[in-house]
């Protein structure tokens, strides 16, 4: 066996044992809000949280907005409807009223939670780089390399916590991005979002680290609204990595989360994400429903914003990382891989809005169906009169495993300026029955082989993680198809 | 009436109540109650469906409503008047027009239907060379439940069936038709604000052959809307070519549907160059029933200032071993839009699939835009699918190399435009019809070329 093939096998055993050792809850008794969504449910969350009164009011208004709002019906996603009075809209470790100051008053059953998570909290942070923000069922526990971060200017700290260090930031960008209008699901999280991760590069600063936050759904019937803001100042640069597992759950867990990206002037934002949320199981049943507003501007000249994804879990992805490219010469990118199997739906992919003169865009999708699942790149490039010598690449390349599952293309391309230049390509293929037969030959088994030819086609967007999550990716590729084949 | 008559701007309510009122005239006139029932099962699913609004993806690109600027009454006149109207470009009359294109067909030309507003013209129309394989009725509006639907994209369907005054069916015989190749010509010689609806059947036995060529013409600058319903079937090994110019006035709307049934191995090839109008939409809509079938679309809009022109192209591959290929090329000058809209729908037992979808649009004019949505839905995964779109201006660099050898701009723009076109044109298979398609877009060509160099 080649040492690739070698490797690609071993990491999905690895995986194999990995997935059951996700199989488990946590068992911490939290501390709730009743079930159910009103204006009071709103002011506990903000109360709870000591937030001050104009956010409170942004939450009021967004909920008032969302009350008039109806469900989206355009995505290719089915489910059965959602009751929003019958989910949890706040819950917090109790260990949270008073906050740990180390690692050493964090409860004990929390960070063996981590350890089996494989979050780095301890010691070997640093040979890993890696700072983490660990959210646990929707309240930021732990934030390590503070200090280190803090010498630089840069703040990473939870969202609560930004509320109360930094309001004024917080207050001129949250929503500037992704205004509590935007959609239903922005707008639910508007007001009721629990807590997420904070970033503020200031001017001319290189982050020193990759910034990472794991996500665990923990909490049965919790929805998690988490927010995210991320700021760059001029001629920053920062990396953040978002990571998610969720253990073994019955029922079907809402997921709303906002991520708002800001950058300025010659400012870069690489964000990754690895979402490997519980799928549900082989029949379907069970699973995330996870409806996320992921949205970046370019607000300055020569920004860029990056966002690459593998999107491996949940029942039910409704996703659309977007790109506004308004300032002159920025740039905007989306590395996607996109893996149904069983009875997963995924309904994803990009917007850029080409708004500013010599803007580009880079769209490269790889969307793997096996199963029953079924699987939707939907994107939308849009070049506006003003976008002078815009440029677009689009590539979605669909790969289908067995004869039950589906995968479909829905790319929109509308350009305004005579001077812009769009490309778009897609393509429909199959693990070829060459492919498999060479690797057969040579003594491969065919679950691993499939994995193999999937890791090929996905290796351009695999090649664009940073390393930490690229070897994790390359597993979960294997693992996701597992059972996809005979 | 609908409520969602009522929120639409004056023009539109007003070519709304107009239509309707025409619609409960014919009901009222029909000759059998069968076709009553259906007329009125057609008036009022339009009623209920209303214009489509930008929310429905069919019309997304393309405000209708915001097209029609007042009554637009269907006309009652006979088509049997004289076509000495100017006509555009280089034909002086509408008559000239008619006989260029049929001069273009060439002398196999075995029958010519003429329309004038509508309304079939047995003056105007030559059925005396047609093979006694093939069997004509002009002069018929051949009507149909199944366009009576509740789908997102129905309106055309049921306002066609309410309001078709006239039409045609041709049916081929069975191994027969090989020499079959028939004209249709639309003239539009309106004075007055005025709508025209025709429906037609075609069928084709088995492999059967037959050559369409389909020609409108219009004049002048007065507002009209036409729909037109072709309705195919092609049986076993059946063969059809259509080609289509649309070379409408410049305030007409035409919105044209070919729906196509193909059974095993039949072969659907269709060419539309849509290059006068104001809207010009063109649906396709191909269902493959049987195995080893293929259908070849190639469209080319061509358009102007204030044009729309909208292609819908939607193949459905129910059964193995089916080709589809669509093909669509747009040349925008001023403020023209263009519109493409595709889906190749792969049904789970459709094996062995190949759709291929292509969109190109050159953008010549500052304001031109184009909106392109090729869209794939795979149910199984033994299919070949692929779309590509591109949507840009003249390569700089190529214009540079032409010029840099003593090319004048005006030539060299042209040089790369009818390149680009010329693939489009290679598609067509029959030479007669091929030339009629492409001496029609290089004639826009040299007008618009001139204009955009002046921008």
């Amino acid at each position: 066996m080649s040492p690739l093939a070698q490797q690609t096998v071993d990491a999905v055993e690895r995986l194999r044992d990995e997935r059951k050792k996700y199989d488990f809850f946590t068992d911490i008794e939290s501390d709730k809000a009743p079930k159910g969504l009103n204006e009071d449910i709103i002011r506990f969350i903000s109360a709870k949280k000591q937030e001050p009164e104009w956010l409170l009011e942004w939450r009021l208004r967004a909920y008032q907005r969302w009350l008039k709002m109806s469900h989206p019906d355009w995505a290719r996603v089915a489910h059965p409807p959602i009751d929003y009075q019958d989910l949890y809209y706040y819950a917090a470790p109790k260990t949270n009223v008073d906050r740990p100051k180390s690692l050493d008053e964090v409860d004990p059953e929390l960070l063996r939670t981590y350890e089996k998570l494989g979050i780095p909290l301890a010691e070997q942070e640093i040979l890993a780089g890696v700072a983490v923000d660990a959210v646990f069922d929707s309240v930021s526990v732990a934030t390590t390399f503070k200090e280190k971060l803090r010498e630089v200017g840069v703040i990473f700290s939870s969202f609560s916590e930004a509320v109360q260090e930094h309001p004024e930031l917080v207050r001129r960008y949250l929503g500037s991005v992704v205004p509590y209008s935007d959609n239903f699901f922005a707008t639910l999280n508007s007001a009721v979002f629990t807590d997420g991760s904070f970033v503020y590069i200031p001017e001319g600063v290189r982050c020193p680290m990759e910034l990472s936050t794991y996500f665990r759904i923990n909490e049965a019937n919790t929805g998690q609204f988490e927010r995210t803001l991320i700021i760059a100042e001029k001629d920053s640069y920062v990396s953040y990595l978002e990571g998610c597992t969720a253990p073994q759950r019955d029922e079907n867990q809402l997921h709303a989360a906002v991520v708002e990206l800001v950058a300025l002037d010659d400012a870069e934002i690489k964000y990754s994400t690895v979402q490997n949320w519980y799928p549900g199981d082989a029949e379907g049943k069970g699973g995330i429903y996870n409806f996320v507003t992921k949205r970046g501007d370019c607000r300055g000249d020569r920004s860029k914003i990056s966002w690459t994804q593998v999107e491996t879990g949940s029942a039910i992805t409704w996703k659309y990382p977007s790109c506004i490219l308004r300032g002159d010469n920025s740039v905007g990118e989306f590395y996607s891989i996109a893996i149904a199997n069983n009875h997963q739906q995924i309904d994803s992919g990009t917007k850029m809005l080409h708004l500013g003169k010599n803007t580009s865009s880079r769209v490269i999708s790889k969307g793997i169906s096996a199963g029953k699942s079924s699987n939707c790149y939907r994107g939308l490039v849009s070049i506006h009169p003003k976008a002078e010598s815009a440029r677009n690449f689009t590539q979605c390349d669909s790969l289908l495993i067995g004869d039950s599952t589906s995968a479909h293309t829905t790319p929109y391309i509308e350009s305004k300026n005579p001077t812009a230049l769009l490309e778009h390509e897609a393509t429909t293929s199959k693990v070829s029955e060459e492919q498999l037969f060479y690797c057969r030959q040579r003594g491969i088994g065919e679950e691993e082989a499939v994995a193999l030819i999937v890791n090929g086609f996905c290796r351009e967007v695999l090649q664009k993680l940073p390393m930490e999550f690229a070897v994790e990716a390359q597993q979960l590729v294997g693992i996701s198809l597992e059972g996809s084949i005979g | 009436m609908s409520a969602q008559v009522s929120n639409l701007p004056q023009g539109a309510h007003q070519a709304v109540t107009s239509l309707m009122e025409a619609a409960k005239r014919i009901e009222a006139g029909a000759s059998t109650g069968e076709e009553t029932a259906l007329r009125r099962k057609a008036r009022e699913q339009f009623a209920a469906l209303g214009l489509p609004t930008r929310r429905l993806e069919a019309w997304r690109y393309t405000d209708l409503a915001g097209a029609l600027q007042g009554p637009l009454p269907p006309l009652s006149s006979s088509g049997d008047i004289q076509l000495n109207e100017p006509f555009k470009g280089a034909l002086g009359s509408l008559d000239e027009a008619l006989e260029n294109a049929r001069a273009q067909a060439g002398g196999e030309l075995s029958a010519s239907i003429v329309f004038v507003d509508g309304r079939f013209s047995a003056q105007h129309s030559r059925l005396d060379k047609l093979p006694k394989t093939v069997r004509l009725r002009a002069g018929y509006v051949p009507l149909a439940n199944e366009d009576v639907g509740d789908g997102d994209n129905d309106m055309l369907g049921s306002l066609n069936l309410s309001l078709a005054s006239d039409g045609f069916e041709i049916i081929v015989d069975p191994n027969a038709g090989a020499e079959a190749f028939i004209h249709l010509f639309f003239a539009s010689t309106h004075k007055e604000s005025c709508s025209m609806h025709s429906r037609a059947n075609v069928r084709l036995g088995k492999g059967a052959n037959l050559k369409l060529f389909e020609t409108h013409a219009g004049i002048g600058d007065v507002p009209c809307l036409q729909t037109h319903i072709t309705d195919v079937t092609l049986d076993e090994s059946a063969k059809l070519e259509h080609a289509c110019v649309e070379d409408n006035g410049t305030q007409h709307i035409s919105l044209a549907r070919l729906k196509a049934r193909l059974k095993q191995e039949a072969q659907l090839s269709c060419a539309a160059l849509g290059v006068g109008g104001k809207l010009v939409r063109r649906e396709y809509n191909v269902l493959f029933e049987g195995g080893g079938a293929t259908a070849k679309l190639s469209a080319l809009s061509l358009a102007n200032a204030g044009e729309t022109r909208d292609i819908n192209a939607k193949l459905h591959h129910k059964v193995p071993d089916c080709i589809s290929d669509t093909l669509v090329k747009s040349v925008l000058t001023d403020d023209a839009r263009g519109v493409f809209q595709g889906l190749v729908r792969v049904e789970p037992g459709a094996t062995q699939s190949n759709g291929q979808q292509t969109s190109k649009a050159l953008l010549l004019g500052r304001g031109a835009s184009m909106n392109a949505k090729p869209e794939l839905e795979i149910f199984n995964d033994d299919v070949e699918c692929a779309h590509g779109s591109a949507v840009g201006e003249l390569d700089q660099e190529a214009l540079f190399y032409l010029r840099a050898r003593g090319i004048s701009e005006g030539n060299a723009r042209q040089l790369l435009i009818n390149a680009f076109l010329n693939d489009v044109f290679e598609r067509i298979e029959d030479d007669a019809l091929q030339l009629a398609v492409e001496s029609r877009a290089l004639n826009w060509l040299e007008d618009a070329s001139v204009r955009a160099r002046e921008a």
